[in-house]
């Protein structure tokens, strides 16, 4: 390992010392992230908090996609609907949420949501979560977090494994992966299958509530080191998803709903080591969604649509980290995208974007003031529509203790308009009510105010706190450019007008009271307000708490987990008085239960029986989660893994 | 960047075109206009309004829908329809003189005459939006929650510049298949004014 003057070097030693950037654990065993800085560093010295989902947790919490492993984890808010499982960070909105893979961007949002359903876990080694704005590191749509998901590297000289699954409503999964790791070159394959047969909340009509659907996923990595400073990694992936669900329109037309979904990732990253001292990483990467959609109206034609969307997603980048003296870590980088959208619903039926980004952050370890690490960063970054913004980020890390860490931030974070707000030339082919984009709209916009503390009284307890607050302006709303009046429908658009904050506490506690148990516990208080209507946002809870118990009997090879929710009332829209003007109403509070008991056999794997969501909560309007469901996997490795 | 674009886009595109798939309904388009029922002198017929850039004519004094070669100077049509908007042969719409007045809370059978006030026709747009201000503008009430076009609990009474007068209801927007724009009207002859 190179010389580490302080503390705050340790991301780039790490990253310098091989070409295992984005190992979890370095040598010593500290937990490594990368979403903080954009640099491998310690969990416990990144400047701002990052939550880690390791894939011991994901494996331990049985879930087959991210969706699923999301929902009920601390802080984090998955509200499902039609448009799939959206993430909320904050109380702020799905789209202001950045979610990446391996630090690159995702397609296929639909009204802003990327549903997390379409991310199978097979490939995820591990879920990097940083909440508040991360604009000044990653750009555009990072005002309320990012969601990092790391894919699974080569760590084993040889290794195979195998997953299957069978559940309920027709759940079939099944994934299998081989590994090969050597002194210079490494290499994993991993594919997949899904099927589900979706549900139906509300088995009085012939809607459905969540899709029937199949899936394959194919993904391969290889890294090279091509000298004793020069590394590469390559990655690409592949997914088919199909969707068969059935809509009733408000006429009382029956809709049978088909959907391909279609994606494929490649990426490439070069990284140097120029000396002992100073590191630069390259990127290129290229993705591209397709989804075709059917809809084929029962008994007629007339409804009968067909839609193919495309996006396409091409990204270069630069990162130089260089660590200055004895206190300072450099990193300054640039980044260039173009996205590209064909779509029948976009006026003209395409669009187009370009935006190029630099970065600059110092991770300075202030001299003289033991523990303390001051992270000033910001971003320049250049859209094709709507021009220059700026994105700060002040970042404070105090150890006070080496049981005590503190960290504050303050920074600004922005969303741009989609296609869609810019671009929409939708009309209802039935009520005739016109949606129109709006090619002038304005990112949103939001200054944030972040303030935490972890404290480690001893081995056996962790607990944290935290404090947020976010001023969000200039948010983009659907606004009513002409009524609808005698004969003529209304006309839609959309504009910069709204404005709200999002602020509240969140409490975590993890213990370990005995040998094998683990137990795990938050608390989220949340308050929002839409200024432009004084009350609260849509669909937040005001209070939601998450429990979790983990027990290992290592002697008797058996594991059992229990995962809680529960989640306070919410304040959501609906026409109550058939008015046909929407009324606030308050969805009541409900709570998710989720069990899981593992043994683990010939010590080449295990099989374990399953419940999601035992207490059945759900409803067909307020509540579309899945209903209960029993599953029983397996799950193999070859050779047999260390110590079983 | 361009191995990369290139082999990605290789990789895309793979699924075939969905409506290659799988065939969507053989049946005719929920398109045809139903048949017309005659009870006495009223009348019922559904009319097909689907199309967004064609109108649909029709005679209110045999139910007939009519095909006009020019529609500004035809003299056989009463109403005619597409999708939500009615127009009348009247004002800006049509040359037959049609005006039109509202019957609030009464039911079609319970209209026996022309009211004595309220008349009025389809006239130029008003408010700049392109839309001619139209005399049957208000037979629905919309759903902004749902976007469902409800008939208004609301009677017109039509009379042409001849003097021939009609009582009609819409009675519905969408057929059996929840096609909108299959517009049920219901009508019968009034006393002339």
């Amino acid at each position: 390992m190179p010389p580490s003057p302080t503390p705050l070097l340790l991301g780039l030693a790490l990253a310098a010392s091989s070409a295992r950037a984005e190992d979890p654990a370095d040598e010593a065993g500290a937990e490594v992230v990368v979403t903080a800085t954009r640099t491998a560093t310690s969990r416990a010295e990144a400047p701002v908090a990052v939550e880690v989902i390791t894939r011991e947790d994901i494996v331990a919490a049985g879930a087959e996609n991210l969706a699923d492993l999301l929902e009920g984890q601390p802080g984090l808010d998955v509200e499902r609907s039609y448009l799939g499982a959206a993430l909320r960070l904050q109380g702020m909105n799905p789209d202001q949420v950045l979610i990446l893979v391996d630090g690159e961007r995702v397609l296929g949002a639909k009204d802003g949501v990327i549903d997390l359903s379409r991310f199978p876990v097979e490939a995820i080694e591990r879920v990097e979560i940083v909440k508040g704005p991360g604009s000044a590191l990653y750009g555009a749509d990072a005002m309320g977090g990012v969601v990092n998901l790391i894919t699974r590297a080569p760590d084993e000289p040889l290794r195979a494994e195998l997953h299957l699954r069978g559940g309920g409503r027709g759940t079939q999964d099944a994934s299998a992966s081989v590994e090969a790791k050597g002194e210079r070159l490494s290499g994993q394959l991993l594919a997949g299958a899904h099927r589900s047969d979706g549900y139906d909340l509300s088995p009085e009509d012939e809607a459905t509530t969540a899709s029937a659907f199949q899936q394959w996923d194919v993904a391969g990595q290889g890294r090279a080191a091509l000298g004793p400073n020069l590394s590469l990694a390559a990655r690409g992936s592949g997914t088919r998803r199909s969707l068969q669900g059935v809509e009733v329109s408000g006429g009382g037309a029956v809709l049978d709903r088909l959907s391909v979904i279609e994606e494929a990732q490649l990426g490439l990253t070069p990284r140097l080591l120029l000396g002992a001292r100073s590191m630069l990483t390259l990127g290129a990467s290229g993705s591209l969604y397709r989804e075709q959609q059917l809809v084929d109206q029962r008994g007629a034609t007339a409804l009968d649509t067909y839609e193919d969307h495309q996006e396409r997603l091409g990204e270069l980048s630069a990162q130089l980290d260089r660590a200055t003296g004895d206190h300072h870590l450099l990193t300054v980088g640039a980044e260039g995208l173009g996205v590209w959208m064909d779509s029948p619903r976009l006026d003209g039926g395409h669009g187009a974007r370009a935006r190029a980004g630099l970065f600059v952050q110092d991770v300075w370890g202030v001299p003289g003031v033991s523990g303390l690490s001051v992270v000033p960063g910001a971003r320049l970054e250049l859209d094709s529509w709507y021009g220059v913004v700026p994105a700060p980020r002040l970042a404070l890390r105090w150890q006070a203790s080496p049981r005590l860490t503190v960290r504050v931030s303050a920074g600004t974070g922005y969303r741009a308009p989609s296609f869609k707000e810019l671009l929409l030339r939708f009309e209802n082919p039935g009520a005739g009510y016109v949606v129109e984009g709006t090619p002038t709209l304005r990112p949103e916009t939001s200054r944030s105010l972040q303030l935490g503390a972890e404290w480690a009284p001893n081995d056996k307890l962790w607990l944290s706190a935290g404090v947020f607050h976010n001023d969000l302006t200039d948010l983009i709303t659907i606004t009513t450019l002409k009524a609808a009046s005698a004969g003529e429908p209304a006309r839609y658009g959309y504009a910069n007008v709204a404005s709200a904050w999002t602020a509240g506490v969140e409490l975590a506690a993890e213990a370990r009271p005995a040998d094998g148990l683990q137990l795990k516990a938050s608390y989220t208080l949340t308050e929002s307000r839409d200024e432009s209507i004084q009350l609260p946002l849509e669909g937040r809870a005001r209070h939601r708490g998450t429990a979790q118990v983990n027990l290992n009997l290592d002697t008797l090879g058996l594991s059992a987990q229990a995962r809680a929710a529960l989640v306070g009332a919410r304040p959501l829209t609906g026409d109550t008085d058939g008015d046909g003007a929407p009324d606030r109403i308050e969805a009541p509070p409900y709570a998710a239960l989720d069990l899981r008991l593992e043994r683990s056999v010939w010590g080449r794997g295990a099989v374990a029986l399953g419940v999601d969501n035992l207490l059945n909560a759900g409803d067909p309007s307020l509540l579309t989660m899945p209903p209960r469901l029993v599953y029983l996997s397996v799950d193999l490795t070859h050779p047999r893994r260390d110590g079983a | 960047m361009r191995p990369v674009t290139a082999l990605t886009t290789l990789c895309l595109g793979c699924a075939p075109d969905l409506r290659e798939d799988r065939a969507t309904d053989s049946l005719p388009p929920s398109a045809d206009t139903g048949a017309l029922f005659t009870d006495g002198d009223e009348r019922s017929l559904t009319v097909n309004a689907t199309a967004t850039d064609a109108w649909v004519y029709l005679s209110l004094s045999d139910g007939a829908l009519l095909s006009p070669a020019d529609p500004a100077q035809d003299l056989g049509w009463r109403l005619a329809l597409q999708r939500y908007n009615l127009a009348v042969s009247g004002g800006v719409s049509g040359p037959a003189g049609v005006e039109v007045a509202p019957v609030e809370g009464q039911s079609l059978d319970e209209v026996t005459a022309a009211p004595a006030d309220g008349w009025r026709t389809d006239l130029a747009d008003a408010d700049g939006d392109g839309v001619p201000e139209y005399a049957l503008g208000d037979w629905y009430v919309y759903d902004a929650t749902t976007h469902v076009l409800t008939p208004a609990d609301r009677v017109y009474a039509l009379c042409d510049g001849a003097g021939a007068c009609f009582k009609l209801a819409v009675e519905g927007y969408y057929d059996d298949a929840g096609t909108p724009a299959m517009v049920s009207l219901r009508w019968a002859p009034l006393p002339s004014r």
